[in-house]
Parts: C-alpha cells; sequence; structure tokens
C-alpha cells in the first residue's frame, strides 16, 4: 500500500494501491508511454496521428502488432512472460478490444515503468498494476539486451 | 500584423472550464488523436477563432496537444515535419507564430 499515490490515480487505476506503486516523476505532456518505452522522455510515438512520430519502418495503424513493429525498430522482440531476466529490459503492451492503449516499461530493479498518457510516469510492482478499465490487459511482452553497464 | 482584440470574460470562463474538463478527462490517454477527439476539445474548437489566443496561452504553460485546434482554426500549420511528435518544438512554433500575429 502506497499512502501518497495521488486519488485520481487509485482512482483510475485501483490495482496501483496493492502493487507498491510510487509516482516517479510528475505529469509532463512532452513523452507519452511509447516513447518512455522506447528510451525517450521528449517525443510522443503513436500511429495515424499528425502530432506523433511513428517509425516509418512499422505499420501506421493502430494495432498491436504496429506497436511490436514499432518497438522492433529499437531492439525489442517478442518474449515470454514479465519476469526479470539478467541482460534484458522488457516492455509490456496493453490493449483493449485488441487495440493498443498502452506500453510499459521494466526497471532494472524488477518493478515497471508507466507514463501515464500526459500525466505522471509511475513505478508499479507487477505490468498487472495498470490492467484495468483505462489500459485493459497485457497483450505481449517484448525484450532488448542493455549493455552490462547500462 | 492583425489587430487582436482581447477575449470576452465570458468567452476565457467558458474556455477554462472547457480546457478543465478536457484535461482531466483525457489525461491518461496516450494518443494525441484521442485526446482531442473528446467532446470538451472538440466544444473549444467550436468557440471559433476568438479562442485561438487562449490556446496559445495555453500552450505557453505547457505543451499541451492543442495542435490540432491551432490548425482547425486558423489553417495554419507553422510545425515542420521535423518537430511532429516534439511536443516542445510543435508549441515553440506556434508561439512563435502567434506572436508574429499578436496573438501570443
Amino acid at each position: 500500500m502506497t499512502p501518497d499515490l495521488p486519488a485520481i490515480l487509485s482512482a483510475a487505476f485501483p490495482g496501483l494501491a496493492s502493487d507498491a506503486a510510487e509516482v516517479l516523476r510528475l505529469a509532463d505532456p512532452r513523452f507519452n508511454c511509447v516513447a518512455w518505452a522506447a528510451g525517450l522522455s521528449d517525443a510522443i510515438w503513436w500511429p495515424s496521428d499528425p502530432d506523433a512520430y511513428w517509425p516509418p519502418e512499422a505499420p501506421d495503424e493502430l494495432s498491436v502488432a504496429a506497436m511490436v513493429a514499432a518497438l522492433n525498430t529499437v531492439g525489442y522482440t517478442l518474449c515470454t512472460g514479465s519476469g526479470l531476466e539478467t541482460g534484458h529490459e522488457k516492455v509490456a503492451i496493453y490493449a483493449r478490444d485488441s487495440a493498443p492503449t498502452h506500453v510499459a516499461r521494466q526497471l532494472r530493479d524488477g518493478r515497471w515503468s508507466s507514463k501515464l498518457g500526459r500525466d505522471c510516469l509511475v513505478a508499479h510492482a507487477t505490468p498487472g498494476g495498470v490492467e484495468g478499465a483505462v489500459y485493459g490487459s497485457v497483450a505481449v511482452y517484448l525484450r532488448r539486451p542493455v549493455a552490462a553497464n547500462a | 500584423m492583425s489587430t487582436h482584440i482581447a477575449p470576452s470574460p465570458a468567452l476565457v470562463r467558458r474556455f477554462n472550464a472547457l480546457a478543465k474538463e478536457w484535461r482531466s478527462a483525457t489525461r491518461f490517454l496516450a494518443a494525441p488523436s484521442a485526446a482531442v477527439a473528446h467532446p470538451a476539445y472538440r466544444a473549444v474548437v467550436a468557440l471559433g477563432s476568438d479562442a485561438v489566443p487562449l490556446i496559445l496561452a495555453e500552450l505557453a504553460e505547457g505543451p499541451e496537444p492543442w495542435f490540432a485546434a491551432l490548425r482547425e482554426l486558423t489553417g495554419a500549420d507553422p510545425v515542420p515535419p521535423t518537430d511532429c511528435g516534439r511536443p516542445s518544438e510543435a508549441a515553440a512554433c506556434w508561439l512563435a507564430w502567434g506572436q508574429a500575429r499578436g496573438l501570443a
């Protein structure tokens, strides 16, 4: 239980309260979850959107496959499971009604980080922390190698 | 430079109420296109070009996705393709555009 979690977060994401959630950064409209997954904090990545960047190598459509293709461009490949793997970092793509809604990125300590839209960046113990009505559930996991001293 | 008339107090109140509603309702959405489809955002656009200075003032506070509304209301798009998806740079382009016209 995290007593300092803002009420609006607990209301939108009921799973956070029991997932040891912690606000890492305050609200910031300069980046979204997909950019954060790609390692950026000054960009918006989203398909078929005139105010967002989307890698030209990925299909410009709102689908989980397109999201996977976009993250392929920064080194992620499909994997199974959310467990921490030495030498890798993981991301989880969430979907609701088959449409992608969110991407969370695993931290080096095994927790997960979610940039919640234009709002804050939170850490949560498991990918399930932000599952629910807003983002749906995890559709796929991807991983990429990280340098030992990164 | 165009002549700029200050928005009426009623327009300012209406805009502020809509902007607050929009920010609250869309704060957790990752997609700018989803945020701009919200009814409160569409209501801001429906306020017409008198709302442009108010939108630019919002952008000066932070690079929220007001770019679609500005394109619709002004017919302009001062953001180069290289800054697409970079909210801080896009906001700076729009603020420079507004300052050149006495709107920001």
